[in-house]
């Protein structure tokens, strides 16, 4: 079964590509009985199987073929999405269920297509800022932030450290209310009711901040190519220090609340885990990679904004299941708070903007800002041609390659694991589909 | 077989708990959410010390706006002196980005805190701000402004 | 002509405190879960909200009776019924007071859970007749959950069976009104039937054939208007039927320890519904906070630990019970 599975893979390609981005790589590489150990858990039979007749079987990525051992009945087809109310956005999965068991899988995308990048051809960059926002609706300053550092990187701004750090300090912020935004809801497709609710409390405390700060609760349009809009006020420093000193208190609670129920962990333990092969070959990033195994952090590994100054842990999981990333997360907010108490604490004095001229005009060429966003690595793709308008802008949404892997982690699962799995994977489909 | 599920019953502790809790809701109509000082709603025209309006009808927002969704008609008068029609602002396809505010060299607009901008009728969405209205002349020192600068009807 | 006119009396009370009650569970629901959830629930209409029913029911009542394309359109207009009446009929069962239960056969016991059982497969009729996927498959669980736990509802329920001596209810609480609540005996039995309540209710950790997260609505994906409305009004009848037969199993029914029985008189109705509102509260508290089982993971919670659990439980018990008489110190049985 392993040397099966090793043929259609590629597993040094992207070993190298993680290598080449730091000198000083921490990845390790995957023998073929860890991998094959790995399906075992994941409820894999075999990777091969022929369609059953009468049935349209779309074109997909890995089946489960009838075990000959086990009952089985006449496969049929399910339209999961994109009405369905945890899909946690427009996705639309057809899945092939043998009764419960899911036998394949396919995601259909594009339902919230808007255009963003070919919309962004007709803004200046000053206006990207809120166009880019409605992509990842839920970590806009990210987004932003991407875009600013491939709009400076062209246009060689010099970012004053003061913005440097308010970008920091927003997006950690920012960071926390989405991980809130997907802890809570991880709970309700499991079917915890309240844990959703208490993690709203949360995440509301963070978004009244960065309602006082940026203007705005989701679309922040605060963070431009040369800085940051406006400077953090007094009753904000004021709102963060009141929320963090209950802040890591309510964390407890939580945890106690959803992680150890035995419920949940039954739940979660063991399903949808996305082997390191796997995370590495699909292009999968930022906790998914985290809770698979690999050491991997952009912050860390390859600092933009002032991330150099700041003390915190890359927090890892070995197991890669829905268990692992969640208590991935929740170890990351733990992370963050420490972040933003380091911010307060040596936030420095000066301009928060820098000096640009009115219209920006970027000289030609093309530039890439890499954030690690709370799903992922998030890139903007800039390419100039000396206008004031990019010829033509990309992002890189990190839940595009997570999606990627859903088609090969449903399949062995029950139908109610396929929701929870999904949802594991925190897509987000403004950026999906963007 | 498993040791007693004590973690559901620390979940059903927290529950117990939690009814005894103050809620965290905020009854809308009858209570409001603070709304910070920078909170970004719908544009409007942000009143001088007298009560008077500073826009000068550069027509820079109207530029800025990445969705257009300003619109200013003007006739300017034989004198150069302009005077305002009517001062679009459809609030249907506004998104709030703040724009149109930060490129206002004359400070004349502001990003208002009503928030309640839902409407039956999508006609209602669109706003005149400033109807037939002389532009603001800035006064100058060196030249008195002509009082009947503003009401060109030509 | 008296008889059939007392029998018509008794289904007219039934029905109207089965609308009473459902109204008072769901509004109690919205409350318990909304205090729970650090929220308030409904406030507005009414006072604390308690009004919120009215404008309910009506929508339910006004609303589109919507039949989808290639419904089974017999068994699609039957299934609420058969939903219905189940419920409505192990209302009779419960004994309220000396002489305040509609129907006291000897085997009072098994034939409330026998009408409760048929609930199961109107379900499965609803999931059946409504031709969508997402219906089957909750239609299906609910007759898979039926089978794994009903027989250890009945097994837990015989411990009381066994200390009483009898199946008659109003037996069973007289038996408790001489000595002490059938909880403390045996208590492995009261979590147990606990348990399997909340499955036969599909209330959260066992809501498989709703289970909204994962089949939309289940097996009422399909319905609207009032056929929903018999389904969820049944929900909550067997709700509170499965609470009320709790406490009257293990909770003393409508006596109070220490109090002769003979002197409750109009008291005795209070005292069961309190104690079958506080059993709904417990049910609510869990519904609230806890993760769903998956159907694998329930249906093995049933066949691999419930079962063997509760006969091992009640051949001890039996065990116990016989060993006790022998030597003297128990004289049940007599």
């Amino acid at each position: 079964m392993a040397e099966q599975l090793t043929q259609d893979t590629t597993p040094d390609t992207s070993l190298d590509i993680l290598r080449d981005l730091t000198a000083d790589s921490t990845v390790e590489v995957v023998s073929a009985e860890e991998l094959a150990a790995g399906y075992e858990n994941a409820g894999w039979l075999t990777p091969d199987g022929t369609p059953p007749a009468g049935i349209t079987v779309p074109r997909n990525i890995r089946r489960i073929a009838d075990d000959p051992h086990q009952l089985t009945t006449d496969h049929y087809l399910l339209n999961m999405g994109p009405q369905h109310p945890s899909t946690h956005g427009v996705l639309r999965v057809v899945l092939e269920l043998d009764g419960e068991r899911i036998m394949s899988s396919e995601a259909h995308v594009g339902q919230l297509h808007r255009g963003i990048e070919k919309l962004a051809e007709t803004r200046r960059y000053g206006q990207l800022g809120s166009l880019f926002d409605r992509a990842d609706y839920v970590s806009g300053i990210h987004t932003e932030l991407a875009l600013a550092l491939a709009t400076e990187e062209l246009a060689e701004i010099e970012v004053p450290a003061r913005a440097q750090w308010l970008r920091v300090l927003m997006g950690e912020i920012n960071r926390c209310a989405s991980h809130y935004l997907w802890m809570g809801p991880t709970g309700l497709d499991s079917g915890a009711m309240g844990i959703f609710l208490f993690m709203m409390y949360d995440r509301e405390k963070w978004l009244d901040i960065l309602e006082e700060v940026t203007g705005q609760r989701m679309m922040f349009n605060y963070v431009r190519p040369g800085g940051v809009i406006a400077d953090i006020t007094p009753r904000a420093v004021q709102l963060i220090d009141e929320y963090l000193a209950e802040a890591d208190a309510r964390l407890d609670e939580h945890w106690d609340n959803l992680y150890e129920s035995e419920i949940f962990q039954q739940r979660t333990q063991g399903i949808g885990v996305v082997t390191k092969q796997d995370a590495l070959d699909f292009g999968a990033s930022g906790f998914i990679l985290r809770a698979s195994g690999v050491d991997w952090d952009l912050r860390r590994d390859r600092p933009y904004s002032a991330y150099d100054r700041f003390e915190f842990d890359v927090m890892t999981r070995d197991e890669g299941d829905i268990y692992a990333r969640m208590v991935c997360r929740l170890d990351e907010v733990r992370q963050s708070h420490r972040i933003i108490r380091q911010c307060l604490a040596g936030l420095p004095e000066g301009d928060y903007m820098a000096k640009l001229p009115k219209v920006l005009r970027v000289p030609a060429g093309e530039a890439c800002g890499i954030v690690e966003g709370p799903r992922g690595e998030l890139a903007v793709h800039i390419y100039a041609d000396g206008s004031d308008k990019p010829l033509r802008a990309h992002i890189r949404p990190p839940t595009q390659y997570a999606l990627n892997i859903a088609d090969t982690v449903l399949p062995g699962q029950l139908l109610a694991d396929a929701i929870v799995s999904l949802g594991s994977f925190d897509f987000c489909f403004g950026e999906v589909d963007r | 077989m498993r040791g007693l599920p004590t973690g559901i019953f620390k979940s059903l502790r927290i529950a117990f708990k939690n009814l005894f809790r103050p809620n965290m809701v905020i009854q809308y109509p009858k209570q409001r959410a603070i709304i910070p000082e920078r909170a970004r709603w719908a544009v409007e025209i942000k009143p001088a010390q007298d009560g008077s309006h500073r826009c000068q009808a550069c027509r820079i927002c109207e530029g800025a706006c990445p969705h257009h969704c300003i619109k200013l008609d003007i006739t300017t008068a034989e004198d150069r002196s302009k005077h305002i029609d009517h001062w679009w602002f459809d609030r249907g396809s506004c998104m709030m980005c703040g724009l149109c505010v930060e490129a206002c060299p004359f400070d004349a607009i502001r990003m208002g805190h009503d928030y309640e901008l839902a409407h039956a009728d999508p006609a209602l969405l669109v706003l005149d701000l400033l109807p037939d209205t002389p532009a603001y002349v800035r006064p100058k020192p060196a030249r008195p402004v002509d009082p009947n600068a503003g009401d060109t009807d030509a | 002509m008296a008889m059939w006119l007392k029998a018509l009396l008794f289904a007219l009370v039934g029905i109207v405190v089965m609308l009473v009650n459902g109204a008072f569970i769901i509004y109690m629901l919205r409350k318990v879960l909304g205090h729970a959830h650090l929220r308030l629930g409904p406030t507005e209409l009414g006072p604390a909200g308690l009004a919120q029913l009215i404008p309910d029911i009506l929508k339910l009542l006004t609303k589109e009776d919507r039949h989808p394309n290639q419904t089974d359109k017999w068994l699609y207009c039957l299934a609420p019924i058969i939903v219905f009446v189940p419920s409505l009929t192990a209302f009779a069962f419960i004994p309220y007071g000396e002489k305040l239960v509609a129907a006291n056969p000897n085997l009072g016991l098994l034939m409330m859970i026998a009408f409760l059982s048929v609930v199961p497969i109107g379900i499965f009729a609803a999931g059946w007749a409504s031709r969508n996927k997402y219906a089957l498959i909750g239609a299906m669980r609910s007759v898979g959950g039926a089978i794994s736990y009903e027989i250890p509802l009945l097994l837990a329920a015989l411990a009381p069976v066994m200390l009483s001596g009898s199946a008659n209810l109003s037996d069973i609480v007289h038996a408790q009104a001489g000595g002490i609540w059938y909880i403390l005996p045996c208590l492995p039995s009261a979590v147990i039937f606990f348990l399997c309540a909340q499955m036969e209710t599909n209330q959260t950790p066992f809501d498989m054939a709703e289970a909204e997260g994962e089949l939309v609505a289940g097996f009422s994906t399909e319905y609207s208007a009032m056929r929903f409305g018999f389904m969820y009004l049944s929900e909550f009848a067997g709700n509170f039927t499965m609470a009320a037969l709790i406490a009257t199993l293990f909770l003393g029914g409508w006596t109070l320890p220490g109090v002769d029985p003979a002197t409750m008189g109009v008291f005795g109705p209070v005292v069961l519904v309190l104690k079958t509102y506080l059993v709904i509260f417990c049910f609510m508290m869990v519904r609230g906070n806890f993760s769903r089982y998956r159907v694998d993971q329930y249906a093995a919670l049933g066949w691999k630990k419930l079962i063997p659990i509760t006969l091992g439980w009640t051949l001890l018990l039996a065990v116990i019970l016989k060993v006790l008489q022998m030597v003297g110190l128990w004289g049940g049985w007599s």
